[in-house]
């Protein structure tokens, strides 16, 4: 095998940081970033994907086979949670039987300690040391922390900008020049500069925005092409969106302990992978006085399908409106697109009921409606 | 006191051990009937879209149990130690059970370490909530496992003695509440067996065996049952003349280990059936009657 051309799934923007890790761990070696995803990526994913596997393991396959014809031969897994721990295997096993030649680094979950990881990475390089190693990830870390930070504002705001697509050209500046950053310093000086820039985006916030908390599956929620960009066409009805879910909350903030703290009540043990999570950031957004929520996965994952009872539990007892989204590799986006509107058409009604003072009806209980959820009356 | 079991996911794979534990502590044990339309009915109606269907039976056995038990006993199963783990849908079961039946009393705890203790732990808190004493909860467990050990033993010999009889073997892999649900599964023995075929269960060989063999077939699989299958298929698959592998709408692991057997294993012929609540009987016959017509004609061609 000649030169390294390395490979990773994507997911939402944070290409630009994985791109940085690897090019401070391995410089003598190409970083290939997959193309945007397309309708073809993910009839490349389905057609070579078992029956009934979720999305995510579509969109990554997909990824992996055009990178793979632009050359790449190093693919990056890794594998946590509940099924996604095995997508590593199956996925190079259906990679291989298409006839493609490549290395395949599966950082698993039983290798998720500094030894086993370094043993991996060094694979490619053996000149590697642990202090690039760690540079490089410390590097990606920073990049990652200040992504999130900047789309936790952007998501915040940019349902009220003045002028239509302020928010989306500052943050495609942003990216460019994070894509540029090859060290802590010129990181900070980015930060600082597209901070600067974020917030000199007018804005006309009314003083009561309807406020969304968005919770669910952890690559439906940071993957906009795989839940038809929902935070934008939030956007479109003036919603303020919240969404905690993030690389960042991944790998620093969640605690199971904490989660289960929070939804006592509700969940006794955790049901996998971020099923507690949804719960117990649902209840918080409830408490919060939001005026509605949005559960996604994609279809057929079971972490989330585990904390559906709980969370339909939930929003009859706090009496908020929640929408139940669920993601093939396959759906159309002109239904997504009717319910949301719906959906915000409801809270905005609802709103101006709650400021008239207008008591006479609950639209507490049309809001409650919303959801098709079912409990045993035996 | 009348402890409820639900017969459905991993009663199939503990109910000796389940049984003889309340038994022991001198409660009456109630088992929910068979599987039959009823349940299979009342559980799709409880169930939320997208729910797979050993939680839809689930559902309907838990839903049969209410009114005749005082207690349905629901264990939160998670794993038995590093690359052990049950189902998610394992993990939630207690959860679930909760909040879809709020007006039962859900008995439970958890076991998400690896070892006898383990398991003990898990039934020591069970016998405190019914009010019983440590030592006594203890021999309870003690009596269960013996019983479930026992049972476990003599179904494999029972087994390894019907593999040297004459007939084509089959090998039936999947996880244990499809392979023993008579409602799932019982339309696939009465055809097989009808053919002159001879059904032989994957988890009716030594576990320590088949775990061992399924790092060849799918290593660092850490789901403890669907190694067991694996393992069963890799290590017993020359000894058969073909392979049924069971798995259930929608299964995640399923989807992902049945994809993995069928890719690394060529050498065998292997059918995959895919189950749901509306299956009809029609069409896995003709399915089933086709693919033993290949093994009768695979034995001539291959003399």
């Amino acid at each position: 095998m000649g030169k390294l051309k390395l490979c990773f799934p994507r997911l939402g923007d944070y290409h630009v940081a994985f791109h940085s890790i690897l090019k401070v761990i391995y410089p003598q070696a190409e970083v290939v970033t997959p193309p945007p995803m397309t309708k073809e990526t993910v009839a490349l994913g389905t057609r070579n994907s078992p029956d009934s596997i979720c999305a995510p393991f579509k969109y990554n396959l997909g990824n992996y086979i055009q990178a793979l014809e632009q050359g790449a031969n190093v693919l990056f897994q890794t594998g946590t949670g509940c099924r996604f721990g095995y997508y590593g295997p199956v996925q190079e096993q259906i990679l291989r039987d298409l006839g493609y030649d490549f290395r395949f680094i599966w950082i698993s979950r039983y290798k998720i300690n500094p030894g086993k990881i370094m043993r991996d990475l060094k694979s490619l390089d053996p000149t590697l040391t642990p202090g690039r190693a760690i540079r490089g990830g410390l590097l990606g870390l920073g990049e990652i922390l200040l992504m999130d930070r900047m789309d936790y504002y952007l998501r915040e705001h940019i349902g009220f900008e003045v002028e239509e697509g302020a928010f989306e050209r500052a943050k495609e500046a942003f990216l460019t020049d994070l894509a540029a950053v090859s060290n802590w310093r010129e990181l900070l000086t980015a930060a600082r500069k597209h901070r600067r820039a974020y917030r000199a985006v007018p804005t006309n916030m009314p003083k009561h925005p309807l406020r969304v908390g968005v919770i669910g599956e952890l690559y439906t929620l940071m993957e906009p092409f795989s839940n038809f960009y929902l935070e934008k066409q939030l956007a479109r009805y003036h919603i303020v969106v919240s969404r905690r879910m993030s690389v960042t909350f991944l790998l620093l903030t969640r605690s199971d302990r904490r989660a289960l703290r929070q939804s006592r009540g509700y969940l006794k043990y955790t049901v996998g992978a971020n099923g507690v999570d949804s719960v117990a950031q649902a209840r918080g957004y409830a408490k919060r006085g939001y005026d509605g929520l949005i559960h996604m996965k994609s279809s057929g994952c079971t972490p989330e399908i585990n904390a559906e009872p709980m969370l339909l539990r939930l929003v009859k007892d706090y009496q908020i409106p929640l929408l139940r989204l669920s993601f093939d590799a396959q759906n159309g986006d002109t239904g997504m697109q009717t319910r949301i509107e719906a959906f915000a058409d409801m809270l905005q009604m609802k709103k101006d009921d709650k400021s008239n003072g207008d008591k006479t009806h609950s639209w507490g209980r049309r809001g409650v409606d919303f959801y098709e959820g079912r409990t045993a009356q035996s | 006191m009348t402890i409820g079991i639900p017969r459905a996911f991993l009663y199939y794979r503990y109910h000796h051990l389940w049984e003889a534990f309340f038994r022991a502590l001198d409660c009456d044990v109630v088992v929910s009937p068979k599987t039959n339309r009823a349940i299979v009915e009342e559980g799709s109606r409880l169930a939320l879209d997208e729910t797979c269907l050993p939680l839809k039976l689930f559902l309907g056995h838990v839903a049969s149990l209410a009114g005749r038990c005082d207690a349905v006993f629901v264990p939160r199963l998670m794993s038995r130690g590093r690359e052990s783990e049950y189902c998610v849908r394992a993990f939630g079961l207690f959860d679930t059970a909760q909040s879809m039946f709020p007006s039962l009393t859900i008995l439970g705890a958890s076991l998400d370490r690896a070892g006898e203790k383990a398991e003990e732990q898990l039934f020591l808190t069970v016998g405190k909530a019914l009010g019983k004493r440590k030592t006594r909860s203890r021999d309870a467990y003690r009596a269960g496992r013996w019983a479930q050990d026992t049972h476990d033993v003599g179904a494999m010999t029972a087994q390894l003695r019907r593999m040297d009889e004459a007939g084509k073997k089959i090998l039936l892999a999947g996880q244990p509440y499809l392979l023993h649900d008579g409602y799932v599964s019982g339309a696939i023995l009465r055809t097989v067996e009808g053919l002159g075929g001879k059904i032989l269960y994957s988890d009716r060989f030594d576990r320590t065996v088949c775990q061992k063999a399924a790092q060849a077939l799918t290593p660092d699989c850490y789901w403890l049952l669907n190694k067991e299958i694996s393992g069963a298929v890799e290590r017993y698959r020359s000894q058969m003349d073909g392979v049924i592998l069971l798995a259930a709408f929608p299964c995640g692991n399923d989807a992902l280990m049945s994809e993995m057997i069928v890719r690394r294993t060529g050498d065998v012929p292997m059918i995959r059936l895919l189950l749901d609540e509306q299956q009809g009987e029609a069409g896995l016959q003709t399915r089933l009657e086709s693919f033993m017509d290949m093994l009768a004609g695979r034995r001539v061609v291959n003399g």
